[in-house]
């Protein structure tokens, strides 16, 4: 029997095995996240049922499988759009594969690959200041006075508001990236409502974080100068100049640190807690 | 007692097990874990307030590359279930998941560097293009070696936790205490300062103090204050150039 009557062609993709892999990946994503290569096996995964219907040849989707295994790392919600693109490119390299040699080769693994890890980067910048940046901060800001008010509901609203949103999104991206193909993410990416969306978010966030600062960072001194005669009190003298300065003074103090020292979190949570402790041993807070 | 920790042993692998994504970057957080724990306790009011309160402080607790700064999910379920039990404020809770929130991050580097193995694994599955075994290894093993990481940390701070807080706060003199206090009154500082960093618009700073100062001059409720903020960005970005697409 003659060896290429035997190789089948690759089966064609319907809408469902898109949302298969779709599926796949937003349950894997982040379960088997690891620090060599991240969500490498989250993004196989997914490919699985894809590669399997395309490569019909064991060798070719044992190839297929080892270079969606290299390391991948993007925002799992807008990162859809990638997904649906390097499925589309899959596509079509598999259906070359068996052509002619010297038919010219258009996507190959090299192509497949970089469109991957060209893409994460932005991406990920794209969708961790929207998703993670600002709306789940927003979100919460907005429900946390209402759970202090004793609403289990309203406590429960961030999460649902956000995971409905995650869906209709994620799948969006992952059906548009794979019809669309890899022109449309650098229309999505430079077109310039993503910008308007972004910065509006971004004022309503500071405005939001400003706001809740206000409400909810306590601090007032016991300080008094003078005399032990004729002691002055050092708070009212401050909330003469403005309301709650203190607290303002904490919130841009960690703010300063943070852009000029770098993110130790562990370090500002220590300096806090003893700076506390010391204060109320001095009695002055 | 026993039951309770072994619930909040399940929750808090429940909520760390990061399937589905979207819905589970938000369910490790304190106030959407805060109904669970109140309905487990049977003392919903003390739960909100509690995890309202963590939740301030783990606002802008995002994950670049996956590194997550402070574990929230296992702060709230050790702090919240004390000062239900403990009958601690709120604010010494806070100070109370500081540390837990910290050791929470080990456990995550753990789970990480051991997870490396899988992806070994992995390898030589793809090149038998055993997709079954791959898939396996994306989901249901890791999910399988969690559990005893996530389950027994929750479950031990349970049982000791609420005795070793209440024996605590016996022994140590009132600064101690009234220290805490003021510490979990400014802890939610950091994670609204960590928020402003990541939206990461350092012009965009006069309306954080706007905000700041339109609370604290007037008090006006948190709706009131959404309803401005909406307006306030709409109107920037109207009348930026080429509506705020070139910022």
């Amino acid at each position: 029997m003659n060896e290429e009557i035997v190789k089948a062609q690759p089966e064609k993709l319907t809408k469902a095995d898109i949302t298969k892999s779709w599926i796949r990946w937003f349950a894997y994503a982040e379960v088997s996240n690891n620090f060599e290569r991240l969500q490498a096996l989250a993004f196989c995964g997914a490919m699985t049922g894809i590669l399997q219907k395309l490569y019909k040849d064991k060798a070719d989707l044992a190839a297929a499988l080892k270079r969606h295994l290299a390391m991948y790392n993007t925002e799992g919600n807008w990162g859809c759009i990638i997904n649906g693109i390097s499925i589309a490119l899959e596509e079509k390299a598999a259906s070359q594969i068996h052509k002619e040699e010297d038919e010219e080769e258009e996507v190959g693994e090299d192509a497949i690959v970089s469109v991957k890890t060209g893409l994460m980067g932005p991406v990920a910048g794209i969708g961790d200041t929207i998703d993670f940046g600002t709306m789940r901060p927003i979100l919460m800001g907005i429900f946390i006075p209402f759970a202090m008010a004793g609403s289990a509901f309203c406590a429960l609203l961030p999460v649902i508001i956000q995971s409905i949103y995650t869906i209709v999104f994620g799948y969006g991206l992952y059906q548009k990236g794979y019809t669309a193909g890899r022109q449309s993410i650098l229309e999505i990416l430079q077109s310039g409502r993503i910008q308007t969306v972004i910065t509006s978010a971004s004022v309503l966030g500071m405005f939001m974080m400003g706001a809740l600062s206000a409400s909810y960072v306590k601090l007032t001194t016991t300080l008094t100068i003078g005399t032990a005669m004729k002691a002055i009190p050092v708070q009212p003298l401050i909330d003469q100049l403005a309301p709650r300065l203190l607290p303002l003074l904490v919130v841009m103090g960690i703010y300063i640190f943070l852009i000029k020292v770098g993110p130790k979190y562990i370090r500002i949570v220590t300096f806090l807690l003893v700076v506390s402790l010391v204060g109320a041993a001095l009695g002055i807070i | 007692m026993i039951m309770n920790a072994i619930l909040m042993g399940l929750l808090y692998y429940f909520a760390t097990c990061r399937v589905w994504y979207g819905f589970s970057q938000v369910i490790r957080h304190p106030l959407s874990l805060a109904p669970i724990i109140g309905l487990i306790f049977g003392n919903m009011e003390i739960a909100l307030i509690t995890g309202a309160t963590l939740e301030m402080m783990y606002l802008g607790s995002i994950a670049p590359g996956g590194n997550i700064p402070a574990d929230e999910a296992l702060a709230a379920c050790v702090a919240i279930p004390i000062a239900i039990q403990a009958n601690v404020s709120p604010e010494i809770a806070v100070a109370v998941a500081v540390p837990v929130g910290l050791l929470g991050v080990l456990l995550d580097q753990f789970r990480r560097t051991f997870f490396t193995v899988l992806v070994h694994i992995a390898d030589k599955a793809a090149e038998q293009a055993d997709i079954a075994k791959i898939r396996r290894l994306a989901f249901l093993y890791p999910l399988l070696l969690a559990f005893p990481l996530r389950f027994i940390p929750a479950f031990v701070g349970n049982v000791f936790g609420v005795d070793a807080i209440s024996a605590f706060m016996d022994a140590v003199p009132y600064w101690v205490t009234h220290g805490l206090t003021v510490a979990g009154n400014i802890l939610p500082a950091l994670g609204f300062a960590l928020t402003i960093v990541i939206i990461g618009k350092r012009k965009l700073l006069p309306f954080f103090i706007t905000g700041f100062f339109v609370v604290a001059y007037s008090g006006i409720s948190i709706i009131g204050i959404a309803i401005f903020g909406f307006c306030v960005a709409l109107i920037y970005t109207h009348f930026l150039p080429n509506n705020g697409q070139e910022d």
